[in-house]
C-alpha cells in the first residue's frame, strides 16, 4: 500500500468530525469573545495548578520509589490508575466523605482534579523513570553527580518528553471536562466545557462546537510546537542498561512509598468503602443482572472492535514510519471533547441502525477520544526511539510485517498491554460520549450511569467494583505471561 | 506465547463474528415497529419501559425499540439536524419547560384528538392540566401529558429543622446542608429557580438567589449526584421530588425520608410524550400514545418510575396513596427569554460566589 494513500486516509479520518460540523452548522460572527478568553483563562489555571502539582509530587517521589523492586511498586501504581476511569461521581462522594466543609471553588476543582490525575502521573513517570533513568544511576553514583547537576543533565534531558505527555494529557482532561468544574467550582469557576454547555444549551449556539474543534486542534498544535521545542536537542540512549537492580531502600524512600500508599488509601480506600457499605446493604435478589450481562457482552464487543481499529492505527503509524513519512501532526487532531466527536458521529452514521454500524460509530469515535492519546501517552516516544531499528531494517531489507512482529512488538508489549488496558477501561466506564451520540444497545457505562441517576447508588458501587475485578483478570493473566516472554534489549 | 496470543485472538474474532452477525436478518421493519425516545432510567430493566413494551406487544402486533434520549434538548437538536436522520416516532420525558425550550426545534403532530385519559386529580387540573394559562398555549394540542411530581425538599428523620417556605431555606442552622441541582444542566435545578423568580419580586428574588448560595451545599450537574451527597449525608435536604420517599419505603423498607410540605405551595413537573412529525410508524405511535393512558400503563409508570400516574385512580390503595396532600403552585406560562434570563441571572450571581 502507498504509503501516502494511508496518510491521507488517516488524514481524512481524523479531520471527519471537523468536516461533518462544518458542513452541518453555519458559522456565526456572533462568537462570544469575552465569556470565551473567560473561561479559557479558568481553563488555564485550573489546568496549570493541577499540572504543577501532580508533576511536581510525581518527579520528587518518583527517584525514591526507585529505590523498590520496580516489579511491584509497578503493580501498585496501575491501581492508581483506577480515579482516572471510575465516574466522576465516586471521586466527589470519596472526596466530600472527607470533608466537613469541602473547599469549593479553584481549590475545590483543583484537589478533585489533582485526585483524578495523580495517579496516572506517577504511573507514567514512574516508567520513564523506570525505563531511561534508573539504568544510569550506578554511573551517576560513581561520577559522584550532584543533584541540580542530575536534574539537568539526566532527568530532564531523558524525561521531558514524558513530562510533557503527562501535561498534555492532563491538560486536554482538565480542559474538557464538564462535571468536575460544574460540582466542585462554584459559579466563578466556568470553563470551557461549561461555556460550551452554555452556548449551546442556553443561547442555542450549535455553531460553537465548531469554533470548539478548531481551537481545540489549535491548543494541541501549540503543545506539538513546544514539544519540538523542548525536543530540539535529541538525546537518544544507544544501548541503556537493560535491567536495573535497586539498592536498599533509603529511610526517606519508605516515606516516598507512604505516600503513594496515603493516595491509594485516599482514593481505594473510600471507594472500597463505599463499595463494602453497598454489599452490606444490597441483597444478593435485587442485584438487577439481566440488563447487566446484556450491558457487558455489548461493551466486550465494543472493546473488541476499538481493540481493532486502535490495533489498525498503530499499524498504519508503524508503516508510515516504517516508510520515512512524518506523521506527527496527526497527534494534533485529537480531539478530547465528546460533544464534538458525538454530534459529527451522530450525523455521519444516520444512515442506518443495527448493532454492526453501532459498534463502528462508537468504537471509531472511542478512537478518536482516547485512543490517539493513548498512543501518544504510550507509544510515541517508543516510535521514535525505533528509528535507529528502522535504518538498520531498510539495511538488511527486513519487510515490514516481520518487522512488526520481530523488532516492534517484543519492544513494545508492556505498553501496548497498559494501553490495552486503559482502553479497555474506557469502553467499560465510558458514557457522556454513547449519550451524546445516540445507541440503541446497552453499554455497562451507560448502566451504571443508569443505576445512580435512579436512587440506585449502591448498585453502582456494587457494579464498578465487579467491572474492575472482572477486567483485572485478563490484565493479570496477560502481564503474567508477558513476563515471562523473552525481553529483547533496546 | 505466540499460540496464546493466536487461540485467544481466534475466540474473540469467532465470538465477534457470531454475535455481530446474529441480527442480520433482523432489518428495521418500519410498519411494526415504533421507535421512542426515552431517558436512560425509563428504558432500564428496573424502569418502566420493559414492562410497558412487554404489556403493549401482547395486546398488538407492533414492537416497541426505546432509544436512549441523554437529554431532551440534546435530543431534539439532533433531530432537528436532518429531517432524514428522524429514526424516531415518539420523545418521552419532555417537562414544561422543556416544551417551551426546545418544542420548537422540531415539528410535532397534533394529537390532541387522541388524549383519552380517565380521570385526573382535581387539584393537578385546577394548578396545571386545565389551568387556563395552560390551555391557551399550543402545548395541550402536541402532547400528552402521562406522570408528574412535585418538586420538594426532602429530608431524613434525623434532620429536625423546621422547614415551610423558601425563606425558611435561609436558616443558619442549614447553612452549607443543601444539595441543590445546576439550573444549566438539571430540570430539577431549572424548577427551582424558577421557583424563587416567581415567588418574589424580580429584586427580591435575585437577592434571595444570592442568599441561597450559603446554604447550598453544593450545586449538582445532575439530580443523581445531587442525590447521592443527600444520600452519603453530605447534605441534609436535598432538592427532589414528593415522591422520593416513597422509593425509600418501598424499595429499602426506609420510612424515615420524609418530603417537606411548603404552605405557599410546591412547583410542578409534569413528564409529557410528543409525536415527532416525521414519525415512521405513525399509526402505530398513534396506538401506544392511547396505550400510556390507559390505567394498565399508568400503573406501570408509577410503580417502577416512581412518579405520580395522571389517572388518579390507578393511586388508590397503593403506597402512592399516602403521600400527603401537598399544595401546587398554578401553572405559569414563561417564554424560553424568560427562562434564559433567570438563568443568565443565575449565572452571573454564581459567578461572584465560590
Amino acid at each position: 500500500m502507498k504509503a501516502k494513500f494511508l496518510l491521507s486516509f488517516l488524514l481524512i479520518y481524523f479531520f471527519s468530525p471537523l468536516l461533518i460540523l462544518f458542513t452541518q452548522f453555519k458559522l456565526t460572527t456572533d462568537f462570544p469573545v469575552k465569556n470565551y478568553i473567560v473561561s479559557f483563562s479558568n481553563s488555564i489555571i485550573q489546568s496549570v495548578i493541577v499540572v504543577c502539582f501532580c508533576l511536581l509530587f510525581s518527579t520528587v517521589i518518583t527517584p525514591f520509589l526507585a529505590d523498590f523492586k520496580p516489579k511491584k511498586v509497578k503493580k501498585i501504581l496501575q491501581i492508581a490508575l483506577l480515579p482516572l476511569v471510575l465516574p466522576s461521581l465516586f471521586t466527589f462522594l470519596i472526596l466530600f466523605s472527607y470533608f466537613q466543609q469541602f473547599p469549593f471553588g479553584l481549590l475545590g476543582i483543583s484537589l478533585t482534579f489533582v485526585v483524578i490525575y495523580l495517579g496516572f502521573s506517577l504511573h507514567l513517570i514512574y516508567h520513564a523513570y523506570i525505563e531511561k533513568v534508573a539504568p544510569l544511576l550506578p554511573i551517576i553514583k560513581t561520577y559522584n553527580i550532584g543533584f541540580f547537576q542530575h536534574i539537568r543533565l539526566i532527568d530532564w534531558p531523558l524525561l521531558r518528553e514524558d513530562l510533557i505527555q503527562v501535561t498534555q494529557f492532563i491538560f486536554l482532561g482538565c480542559m474538557t471536562s464538564l462535571s468536575v468544574p460544574l460540582l466542585a467550582g462554584g459559579g466563578k469557576s466556568i470553563n470551557l466545557e461549561l461555556f460550551v454547555f452554555e452556548s449551546i444549551f442556553i443561547d442555542g449556539n450549535w455553531a460553537i462546537i465548531v469554533y470548539l474543534a478548531v481551537l481545540q486542534i489549535i491548543y494541541l498544535y501549540l503543545f506539538q510546537s513546544i514539544f519540538k521545542f523542548l525536543s530540539r536537542k535529541k538525546i537518544i540512549l544507544s544501548e541503556p542498561a537493560r535491567y536495573f537492580h535497586p539498592v536498599k531502600p533509603r529511610k526517606i524512600s519508605n516515606f516516598a512509598l507512604v505516600m503513594v500508599f496515603s493516595y491509594l488509601f485516599f482514593y481505594c480506600g473510600g471507594f472500597l468503602y463505599q463499595v463494602g457499605k453497598a454489599f452490606i446493604k444490597i441483597k444478593t435478589d435485587q442485584l438487577l443482572l439481566l440488563d447487566f450481562s446484556q450491558a457487558f457482552l455489548n461493551t466486550l464487543l465494543l472493546s473488541i472492535a476499538t481493540f481493532v481499529l486502535v490495533g489498525l492505527l498503530i499499524v498504519s503509524l508503524l508503516y508510515l514510519q516504517f516508510k520515512n513519512v512524518k506523521y506527527d501532526w496527526i497527534y494534533n487532531l485529537m480531539l478530547p471533547s465528546s460533544v464534538v466527536v458525538g454530534i459529527a458521529y451522530f450525523v455521519l452514521f444516520s444512515f442506518g441502525s443495527g448493532f454492526q454500524i453501532e459498534l463502528l460509530k462508537i468504537s471509531f469515535g472511542l478512537v478518536l477520544l482516547y485512543g490517539l492519546a493513548l498512543i501518544k501517552s504510550y507509544l510515541a516516544e517508543p516510535l521514535n526511539r525505533l528509528q535507529n531499528y528502522f535504518n538498520v531494517a531498510h539495511i538488511y531489507q527486513i519487510g515490514f510485517f516481520t518487522f512488526l512482529v520481530t523488532i516492534f512488538y517484543p519492544q513494545v508489549k508492556k505498553s501496548l498491554l497498559m494501553m490495552g488496558t486503559l482502553l479497555t477501561l474506557y469502553c467499560f466506564f465510558e458514557f457522556s460520549f454513547l449519550k451524546v451520540v445516540s445507541v440503541e444497545s446497552l453499554y455497562t457505562g451507560q448502566y451504571i450511569e443508569r443505576l445512580i441517576s435512579t436512587y440506585r447508588l449502591e448498585h453502582g458501587f456494587i457494579y464498578s467494583f465487579i467491572l474492575m475485578l472482572f477486567l483485572a483478570l485478563p490484565y493479570l493473566f496477560l502481564s503474567y505471561f508477558l513476563s515471562k516472554g523473552k525481553n529483547v534489549s533496546h | 506465547m505466540r499460540q496464546f496470543i493466536i487461540s485467544v485472538s481466534l475466540f474473540f474474532a469467532v465470538l465477534f463474528l457470531i454475535y455481530v452477525f446474529r441480527d442480520n436478518g433482523k432489518s428495521l421493519n418500519e410498519a411494526s415497529q415504533i421507535r421512542i425516545y426515552a431517558s436512560g432510567s425509563f428504558i432500564s430493566e428496573w424502569g418502566p419501559g420493559p414492562e410497558l413494551k412487554k404489556a403493549f406487544e401482547k395486546k398488538t402486533d407492533l414492537k416497541i425499540l426505546f432509544l436512549e434520549m441523554s437529554d431532551p434538548a440534546l435530543t431534539l437538536q439532533k433531530l432537528n439536524l436532518n429531517s432524514d436522520m428522524v429514526r424516531a416516532d415518539l420523545v418521552l420525558g419532555l417537562d414544561q419547560f422543556d416544551l417551551i425550550r426546545v418544542s420548537d426545534k422540531v415539528k410535532w403532530r397534533n394529537i390532541s384528538d387522541y388524549i383519552v385519559l380517565g380521570q385526573t386529580l382535581t387539584s393537578l387540573n385546577k394548578a396545571f392540566l386545565e389551568h387556563e394559562d395552560f390551555l391557551k398555549s399550543d402545548f395541550k394540542n402536541h402532547f400528552i401529558p402521562y406522570d408528574w411530581s412535585a418538586i420538594a425538599f426532602v429530608k431524613k428523620a434525623t434532620t429536625t429543622i423546621d422547614i415551610k417556605s423558601l425563606e425558611d431555606l435561609l436558616n443558619p442552622e442549614i447553612k452549607s446542608k443543601i444539595a441543590f441541582e445546576d439550573p444549566r444542566t438539571s430540570s430539577p435545578g431549572l424548577q427551582f429557580l424558577m421557583w424563587v423568580a416567581r415567588s418574589f419580586p424580580e429584586d427580591k428574588a435575585i437577592s434571595y438567589l444570592q442568599k441561597i448560595n450559603d446554604q447550598a451545599h453544593s450545586f449538582s450537574p445532575s439530580w443523581s449526584t445531587a442525590y447521592g451527597l443527600f444520600k452519603n449525608k453530605n447534605a441534609d435536604l436535598v432538592l427532589s421530588y414528593v415522591t422520593s420517599p416513597i422509593y425509600h419505603l418501598i424499595e429499602e423498607k426506609d420510612s424515615s425520608y420524609h418530603a417537606l410540605n411548603f404552605a405557599a405551595g410546591l412547583p410542578l413537573q409534569i413528564e409529557f410524550v410528543g409525536l415527532l412529525d416525521q414519525c415512521l410508524n405513525c399509526e402505530g405511535a398513534l396506538k401506544f400514545l392511547s396505550f400510556i393512558q390507559s390505567h394498565e400503563a399508568q400503573q406501570i409508570i408509577m410503580n417502577k418510575n416512581y412518579m405520580l400516574p395522571i389517572d388518579k385512580n390507578v393511586v388508590e390503595s397503593t403506597a402512592f396513596d399516602t403521600i400527603p396532600v401537598y399544595n401546587f403552585l398554578n401553572y405559569k406560562a414563561y417564554t424560553k427569554e424568560e427562562i434564559n434570563k433567570w438563568l443568565k441571572i443565575w449565572s452571573e450571581i454564581r459567578k461572584n460566589e465560590g
